[in-house]
Order: structure tokens, then sequence, then C-alpha cells
């Protein structure tokens, strides 16, 4: 099941004036693999996962993805590496439409240069006609596709996890990175993000995600990595964890 | 003759807007000092071609100085955001013109410069025939630039910068290098703002630091929102609408009001009233000005 590891995360550390919001955090997540990242609120989950893709910069320790070192390069350059996260609040660009949220995420387009916009018609015309075709496979694979020419903002809470699911596909990405990908889904939809989620292991992606829904993370993670205080406690497949007594005692000290 | 003023000064000002519209309309940057580079174009040019530069040589160094002075104050100030950068541009502005209002040995500060080369001039035409020629290449002017802009806005190029506009943290999730997208959304509309600065100066003949205050920066504003932030159509149309309504209201002053008592000053500011009233009902009623789409309005983000 498991092969190298894909991230591999350093001793790292966040400070925010003095509180230590994440401390010595290190693991690795071999290819292929769902990681499921839990933790009581306020443990650190978001803040390891905004260090990881560079949205802050880590007080100490290295991130290295696919053997390249992550934390000395520029946030923009993670998902050219084949690292592309997604957001706690789904952040769809609401007035493009469903379609053009997908063209933008496409990388080394020749019209997003200056000199390719305005002296290589030709070729970014075919180039988009390229993308706009995988982009409505993926907009089908997510039963969207009748959505596309609709403005993003229009999308309910659930269409709007998928797009950006999808739209993170165009980056044809190694590793996803999502934050509470299931908070404020219907049941149904649940079910759905967790097949597509299996379905694209399936097809090579790794994935480490952020949950709340215990239930869930149980269900579809391979491995879990629990965090209290700043702190990883513990690191296992899901029953390991679930039995173990200092991952009972943060979530029953938090919620007492 | 009074026709072709309004249409030429409309061209300018349409020039200018779009240079800001494609800074806000379409990356989302509050730029509030616009003017400084309408400035750096009008007075560079001006002082080249008096040095003895060709006109054309002149005008391109004026717009491309424009183009630098906008990286000069985008390299350090794209990092704020909205409010902040706002309040930095039009900082930036007043100190570009208080500059030339004080560097009286290079642009001889606020008595202005009145004799500079224009265009055409060899050409022998008459006041008139200089005058339908010069809003000719005004007009001509503005369709280039609107073209290009066209072209650049409808690109995967101009896709970048409405999602920049939308949000840039998640732009940046998706490999996007976004610094580099607003400083050249930046640079391009500076120097767009330059050239309409140059058209300034020829229509004017005349050229003064007063000429550059903060209001014409805020002038360029309204005019974007009457015609619809982000729709370049609109702004052409609502910088006609905004010069047209000025010369509507001429006739006031040499209406019954100043009969009633008014002086032509207070007439004058009647006019700016009546515009101004003009504007907040279409606000009301159209909050997306003219030619903006009311359904990008009502998209919660």
């Amino acid at each position: 099941m498991t092969g190298e590891a894909l991230l591999d995360v350093r001793a790292v550390s966040r400070q925010f004036e003095g509180f230590w919001a994440v401390r010595g955090v290190s693991f690795t997540v071999p290819q292929h693999q769902i990681a499921g990242l839990i933790g009581p609120n306020g443990a650190g989950k978001t803040t390891l996962f905004n260090v990881v893709t560079r949205y802050l910069p880590p007080s100490g320790g290295e991130i290295y993805f696919a053997g390249t070192r992550l934390d000395t390069l520029p946030t923009y350059s993670a998902p050219a590496l084949g690292l592309v996260r997604t957001f706690q609040i789904s952040r769809v660009f609401s007035r493009m439409t469903v379609l053009e949220n997908m063209l933008f995420a496409a990388p080394g387009q020749v019209g997003e240069g200056l000199l390719g916009a305005l002296l290589a018609p030709r070729r970014v015309a075919r180039q988009e006609k390229e993308l706009r075709e995988r982009a409505m496979d993926l907009l089908r694979y997510f039963r969207l596709d009748h959505m596309a020419q609709n403005y993003a903002g229009a999308l309910s809470g659930g269409q709007r996890k998928l797009l950006e699911m999808a739209r993170a596909l165009m980056l044809n990405p190694r590793m996803l990175l999502l934050d509470e990908p299931m908070a404020g889904v219907n049941p149904a939809l649940k079910e759905q993000l967790l097949d597509y989620i299996l379905d694209l292991r399936s097809k090579g992606i790794t994935f480490l995600l952020i949950e709340h829904d215990i239930d869930m993370i149980m269900r579809i993670c391979d491995r879990i990595l629990v965090m209290a205080q700043g702190e990883l406690i513990a690191d296992g497949t899901p029953d390991q964890v679930r039995r173990d007594p200092r991952v009972i005692d943060a979530y029953l000290g938090a919620s007492q | 003759m009074y026709i072709i003023n309004v249409v030429t000064t409309a061209a300018v000002y349409a020039v200018f807007v779009l240079g800001l519209n494609l800074q806000f309309g379409y990356t989302g940057i509050v730029n509030f000092g616009h003017v400084a580079f309408m400035a750096i174009g009008a007075y560079t040019t001006v002082l080249l071609s008096l040095a003895g530069w060709p006109l054309i040589a002149a005008i391109a160094a004026g717009v491309l100085l424009a183009a630098l002075a906008s990286l000069l104050i985008g390299l350090p100030a794209l990092r704020l955001r909205e409010d902040y950068l706002a309040i930095t541009t039009i900082g930036f502005a007043e100190v570009i013109r208080i500059i030339i209002n004080n560097e009286v040995e290079l642009t001889r500060g606020p008595q202005g410069i009145f004799r500079f080369p224009l265009p055409f001039e060899s050409w022998g035409l008459s006041p008139l025939g200089w005058r339908v020629a010069f809003m000719i290449l005004c007009l001509l002017t503005l369709a280039a630039v609107y073209l290009l802009l066209q072209r650049l806005t409808n690109s995967p190029w101009g896709r970048v910068l409405k999602a920049i506009r939308e949000d840039e943290d998640a732009a940046i999730a998706l490999g996007k290098n976004t610094r580099v997208f607003k400083l050249w959304s930046l640079a391009l509309g500076s120097a767009i703002a330059g050239l309409s600065g140059v058209l300034l100066a020829y229509l004017l003949a005349y050229i003064n630091p007063r000429e550059f205050l903060p209001l014409t920066t805020f002038t360029g504003w309204m005019i974007m929102v009457l015609g619809g932030a982000g729709s370049n159509v609109g702004v052409m149309v609502g910088s006609l609408l905004y010069f047209g309504l000025f010369s509507l209201t001429r006739p006031l002053e040499s209406s019954g009001l100043v009969a009633l008592g008014l002086t032509g000053q207070q007439v004058g500011a009647l006019r700016v009233i009546l515009i101004g009233i003009f504007l907040v009902v279409l606000m009301m009623y159209r909050p997306q000005g003219l030619f903006g789409r009311k359904e990008e309005l009502s998209l919660d983000r």
C-alpha cells in the first residue's frame, strides 16, 4: 500500500508572539496514503496546514515534498511541484463562471504571459480548447458540468466543495491537502465526497486531510495523526489511535 | 468647436480611466493616486520635447517613465490591502505634484509651461482644423488602447487578474505568482495614464501642477463607477456621459439664474451638484454602473 515518503515534515514549529501554535511536529506521508489530521479545537491543525503550504513561514523545522525543500520556496511554487491545498471555507472565484474557475487553475498557460496573450492568439486558442476539454471532463466527473457556464457564486455550499476539488485537479496534483472537506456538508454529499477521495486515491493521489467528523475520518483514513496543544500526540492506524489513552484524554479533557 | 472639445476631453479621460479600470476593475488594486502617472507622462513629454527630443520619442519616454514610477511605488506598496494601498497611492500622487510644484528650475513650478511643441504643428492647420485633427488623434489613441485592453482582459492573463480581484490567496494556492501579475497590471495601467497625460497637455496647450490635484483621480473613479468597473466599454461611455452632462448644464450659466442674483461661480457649483444628484440616483437604481453586471454584485464571496 505505502510507497516512499511524499511529504516529509521535520520538527516544524510555529509561534505567534511567544505562543507555540505548533511545536516540533514531525511526520511523513507516503505515496497513495490517505492520512487524517485530527485534534480538539485550537490544537494547531490549521496552523500546521498553513505552515506546510507556506501560507505561514515556520518558526523552525523543514518541509520536504517529493524530495524538494518546500519551506524556503515562495508560496505559489508548491502547486507546481504537485502539492495543492483547499481551504476550510471554500474559496471559489464567485464572480467567474465555474468553467473559468477550472481554466484558471491550469498551469503553464501561454496566454498567461503578456506577450503570449498579445502575440500568440492562435496558440492561446488551441491551448484554451484543450484545457476546456479537460475541465469539462473533470466537471462531468464531479457532476458539475451542467453548471459550467454559471457563476461559481451561484453554487450551493456542497457544489463549491466539489468545484474546489475539481479545480485543484486541473493542476494534476500528486497530493491534496484538504482542510475540513466535510464541514457544513449534508450527509448524502459527505458519502459522495468520501467516494471521490477513495476513487482519486486509487488513481494515485495522496491525501492529507483535517477533519472533525471522527466517524468519517475513521472510515477513509489509512492513518491518523492526532494533535493537541500544538504537539503531535499520536500517529497510527484508526484502530490504534482509537484506543490510545492520550487521545481519549485530549478529547475528553478538551470537552469538559 | 464646443462639441469637438467635449469629445476630445471625454476621449482623453476615457484613456485615463481605462488604465484605472485595468487596475481596479479587473485586478482589484485600489489606486487613488492615478493622477500622478498622468502628471509624470505630461511633464516628461513636454520637458523632453522642449529639450529638442522628437515628439514620438518624448511621448514614449513619458509613457515609460509613468510605468516605471508605478513600479517604484508598487514594489513596496502592493503588499498592502485595499484601504492602506489607497492611502499610500494618494500620498505618492501628492508627493509627485508637490515635487513638480517646487522644482521650479526644471518644471517652472506653479507658473506652468505655456509654449511647447504640439503634434501637427508643421501641417499649418487653422485653429479649428487643428482641433479636429487632434480630436481624431485622441479617438484613434482611445481605440488602440481599448483594443489592446480587450485582447488582454479576455485572455488567460486577464483571467488571472480577475481571480486576484476575487481572492488573491486562492489564486496563490493554485500556483499563480500573483505579485508579478499585479505589478504588470499596475505598470500597464499607469503607462496608459501617462499617455492620457500627454494628450491632456496637448489639449490644454498648457500644463500646470494644479491640473494634477487628487480631484482628477476621483473624477476618474467617478467615471469608472458610472460606466461600470470592469467594463471597458462602460468606461468610454461613462466618460462621454460625464463630460456630456457637464456641457449640457452649461446653458445654466447664461440662464435666468444669474438674473436671480446668483454669481457665475455659484451657478458653476450648481452644475456640479446636479451631476452629483444624477450620479446618486443612478447608483441607487444601477449600483453596478451602466455597463456593469448586476448579478456580479449579488454574489457573495
